[in-house]
């Protein structure tokens, strides 16, 4: 997003995907990877999200995750965005703004909204900040439930990439 | 005099416990309702919290971390089924301690230190929970349900009826309550809970509470009516308390801390007072294993219909660091300045707690506490938790 031309994602370490759930008496399911891969076309970026690094802290959580989303089955969440809905960052001037994107997440694929900001540093990298909302319900995953404490169906996501020209 | 006052303090140091762990907030949990039947944290377990007891707190002896908690982390080991609308759960704590003042060894003794039952009941919205025990000759006075002045009593830490609204982020409760202020750690006897008289050991005040629990943040406050186990009502305190905790992040958490209560008779000096007591808190989990907990509490206390307002403040930093898991090492420092006045006393915890097993644990302390007016004691403490 530095530039209108080939992006990759730098290789400083700096991306992540953040997943945030809730339950009740404000219970709070932070999931954290950083592992995000990128690729692009002419007119659109890939973002692409294992789901099965996707760590909360807690390995049985993490079991619960991967099958609630039947990971062996679909093993990725992917984002898709138009170039032609981005507005790019310059030198002198970050880009925020919001997208319209395909999130195709256990199997299903439905549009989402993406609110995204975008700055260049120093040395040729982007920092890309993004978020989205979804409903498990759209993706036909059950909200799940144990032993008497329920996750709410709306999910956020957070994404942390640095990219740069390639 | 000095001896006495340091026997005084040694015995005195350690009675009775219940059970809370601030230091969850390791594995993310700042919150305690999911896990807690106390909004606040403390004493009961949901069947949630039962299941993350044996998950996240016990040894594991070999089990892969994602195993799937069994029914040895239920109520009596799943022996008994309750409805999912019922928690149950019970203690039998017994320790053993020795006291030395000025390295002479001035008491030892076993400790029956809880001995308790308690159940929680939730019908729609509706929450109602209560805990019965025994608590031997002299101990948990301030919770007592009988009046026994020689023996044993029937002691009731807390029971309260609520009502949960709001997606359960709110709890709105009247009954014997947990005072909300500083941490809700379950060193009771430590300075901070002792000055402040917000142990959940015995220091349960009967009140209306109103707890909001966000993601991100909790709070709690209450309008305090008085402790019904203490007479004559000259002596019963009134007034307010509350705290508001924010997470900064999911292992690191801020907090602030109050409360003003007004006595006809202060149990100390039997004059009408005000005490105030005002505090920070922190909790935070640089690394997972590594836990640390900070309370400082500015504390005030005046005579009522006199011009004279005493401060104080009393302090405590607590490091847990889990070695194995389910093994933890346990040190700690603390300070009291008392407003009633005297030399600041220092004190300094070492241990460790081992939860063998989901309804287990060990622990053992040894504590140094000392002031330029009174003698140094030793405090030695072993204890055995049982939870049913």
């Amino acid at each position: 997003m530095a530039t209108q031309g080939a992006l990759a994602l730098s290789r400083t370490g700096e991306s992540s995907v953040t997943v945030l759930a809730h339950g009740p008496a404000g219970l709070r399911i932070e999931g954290k990877s950083p592992q995000v891969s990128f690729e692009e076309d002419d007119a659109v970026f890939t973002f692409k999200v294992p789901i099965a690094p996707i760590e909360t802290g807690i390995d049985l959580r993490d079991r619960h995750l991967r099958e609630l989303l039947e990971a062996e089955k679909f093993p990725a969440a992917i984002l898709r965005v138009s170039r032609s809905d981005l507005t790019f960052p310059s030198q002198r001037e970050p880009a925020d703004g919001v997208a319209k994107a395909e999130l195709t997440l256990h199997g299903q694929s439905r549009p989402v909204e993406v609110h995204y900001r975008a700055e260049m540093s120093k040395g040729g990298v982007t920092k890309v900040r993004g978020t989205l909302q979804f409903d498990m319900r759209d993706f036909q995953i059950k909200s799940p439930s144990y032993l008497g404490v329920g996750v709410a169906p709306e999910v956020e996501v957070k994404v942390e990439l640095a990219l740069e020209g390639a | 005099m000095k001896s006495a006052l340091g026997i005084f303090a040694a015995v005195g140091l350690c009675s009775t416990a219940a059970s809370a762990y601030p230091t969850m907030i390791r594995h993310g949990y700042t919150q305690c309702g999911s896990c807690h039947t106390d909004p606040s944290g403390g004493t009961l377990l949901t069947e949630y919290g039962r299941a993350q007891s044996q998950l996240l707190l016990s040894s594991r002896w070999g089990a892969a971390n994602d195993k799937v908690p069994d029914e040895a982390s239920k109520f009596l080991f799943g022996a008994l089924k309750t409805p999912d609308s019922v928690a149950l759960g019970g203690w039998v704590r017994e320790g053993y301690i020795w006291n030395t003042v000025d390295g002479k060894l001035v008491d030892h003794r076993a400790l029956q230190m809880r001995t308790s039952a308690a159940a929680e009941v939730r019908l729609g919205p509706v929450r109602a929970a209560a805990e019965l025990g025994y608590a031997s000759a002299q101990t948990v006075q301030l919770a007592t349900v009988s009046r026994n002045q020689d023996g044993g009593n029937l002691v009731s830490r807390e029971h309260w009826l609520g009502l949960a609204f709001a997606g359960e982020t709110v709890l709105v409760r009247g009954g014997r309550i947990n005072l909300p202020f500083g941490l809700r750690n379950i060193e009771h006897s430590s300075f901070v809970r002792a000055a402040t008289r917000t142990d959940i050991n015995e220091d349960q005040q009967a009140g209306i509470a109103v707890a909001i629990t966000k993601d991100d943040w909790r709070a709690e406050g209450m309008a305090i009516l008085g402790n019904y186990s203490l007479r004559p009502d000259a002596l019963r305190e009134r007034g307010l308390a509350g705290y508001l905790e924010t997470a900064l992040s999911p292992t690191v958490a801020v907090g602030l801390s109050a409360l003003a209560t007004r006595a006809d008779a202060a149990l100390e000096t039997r004059l009408p007072s005000l005490r105030q007591a005002y505090g920070l808190t922190a909790r935070a989990a640089p690394w997972t294993p590594l836990v640390f907990s900070l309370e400082l509490d500015a504390l005030l206390s005046s005579a009522l219909g006199r011009s004279s307002l005493k401060t104080g403040d009393a302090g405590w930093l607590q490091a847990d660091l889990e070695v194995l898991r389910g093994v933890h090492l346990l040190g700690a420092a603390e300070r009291l300045a008392s407003p009633a006045g005297g030399a600041a006393q220092y004190g300094f915890w070492g241990g460790a707690a081992w939860f063998v097993v989901p309804h287990l644990d060990v622990r053992t302390d040894v504590i140094r506490r000392s002031s330029a007016d009174s003698p140094t004691t030793h405090t030695f403490l072993i204890q055995l938790n049982g939870y049913l």
